[in-house]
């Protein structure tokens, strides 16, 4: 068993699925189950019921009318797409506690995450690509490998961070030189190890990497472009100091055009600082 | 020490003291240099004014920052891994150069 998976073995023990997640992806896959029934056992969990109608109520989905109860979320924002918002508030909670220890500043952290899911997320309505929601969750998630870095090795990664700074090199050209993975790769093993769908895994496994996949999907072409926009207009912090190269392939297959992205950067910056307000509360 | 508007922040300011959100949790340390980066959070979060070190040389940071000279360094060095020739990458750093200048 090689060190990454020894990582994510490890990292499995401890940081499993929150079993709210779990339920509902139950939930979802029982043909009988209603959205009353997917309802009670978010209800269960009120920080959690807080957030998904304060996001039920925002700009974000621009619903007509006030969202008062779970039940109505679920119908209005859907089955499919409620489960993956647990999936990324889930996960958000899970790793909350990073921030003391973290020599990254935290809430740059997610800031950083939340600017990339909603910039995949505009990418995909901008092309017309069902399920923009699953796109900001990928977004969201693509570094989720540095997460578990920096709450297992901090010592370590801040060894990363401070060569990557004195050599102006990327932070996951060094993680490679330090650990002999990238945080993209524990990333792809967690959310494998989880049984994720395997658009997220490709999504968060390539995001530095799309042009080695012989067939690349939307979902990897967008977050690869979203990462790319979310460090140009620098909302929030990864580690990284500069623009990730974008791949002259990847942009070619996403068919966007040079035209679309004001239009496109406009529309985040539109829905980045709700975002923020909603999925940043609370992190040290 | 001086209550400075955030929108009248300059790049290289320090702050005073943390800077704290209603949880409690610390978003800024005091003694952190202010970055463009400080400045969007400090608005992302609603604040409106902090508290910086006043030091004599507040007017040169803010001549610095006025000038393009300050905001095209900043965006050749976080684009300076791109390809500069790439039709994308040129509206990228156009737009980010014009998205940091109306922050």
């Amino acid at each position: 068993m090689n060190d990454l998976n020894i990582l994510v073995r490890k990292v499995e023990k401890i940081s499993s699925l929150p079993t709210v997640f779990v339920k509902i992806s139950e939930l979802i896959n029982d043909p009988t189950s209603t959205s009353s029934d997917i309802a009670h056992v978010i209800e269960v969990d009120q920080a959690l019921t807080s957030r998904l109608l304060q996001l039920a109520n925002s700009a974000f989905y621009g619903m007509p009318g006030k969202v008062n109860t779970i039940s109505r979320a679920v119908t209005i924002i859907g089955f499919k797409q409620l489960q993956e918002l647990v999936l990324a508030i889930s996960v958000r909670d899970q790793f909350a506690q990073i921030g003391e220890n973290s020599p990254l500043n935290m809430t740059s952290f997610w800031q950083h995450s939340i600017g990339c899911g909603v910039a995949a997320r505009v990418l995909a309505t901008f092309q017309g690509t069902p399920n923009p929601d699953s796109f900001f969750v990928a977004g969201f998630l693509h570094d989720l490998g540095r997460l578990v870095l920096l709450e297992h090795y901090p010592q370590k990664y801040l060894e990363v961070i401070e060569k990557a700074k004195d050599t102006d090199c990327f932070l996951h050209e060094v993680e490679l030189e330090v650990f002999g993975f990238t945080h993209a790769d524990v990333g792809g093993a967690l959310i494998k190890n989880w049984q994720l769908p395997d658009f997220l895994f490709e999504a968060v496994n390539y995001h530095h990497s799309p042009e080695v996949l012989s067939k690349v999907n939307e979902y990897v072409a967008f977050i690869h472009i979203a990462n790319i926009i979310t460090h140009a207009c620098q909302l929030g912090f990864s580690g990284n100091e500069f623009v990730p190269p974008l791949s002259q392939q990847i942009w070619e297959e996403s068919k966007l055009k040079v035209s679309a992205l004001e239009p496109v950067v406009n529309k985040v910056i539109e829905q980045y600082s709700e975002m923020v307000s909603f999925l940043v509360a609370g992190v040290k | 020490m001086s209550a400075v508007k955030v929108s009248d922040l300059k790049v290289g300011q320090e702050l005073e003291l943390d800077i704290k959100l209603n949880s409690g949790a610390v978003l800024f340390k005091a003694a952190e240099k202010i970055s463009f980066k400080h400045i969007k959070a400090l608005k992302a979060w609603g604040f409106t004014e902090v508290a910086v070190v006043e030091t004599q040389s507040d007017t040169r940071v803010e001549n610095f920052q006025d000038s393009d000279l300050a905001s095209d360094s900043t965006t050749e060095h976080i684009f300076s891994k791109s390809n500069h020739e790439d039709p994308a990458i040129i509206e990228l750093k156009r737009i980010s150069l014009s998205f940091r200048k109306t922050e």
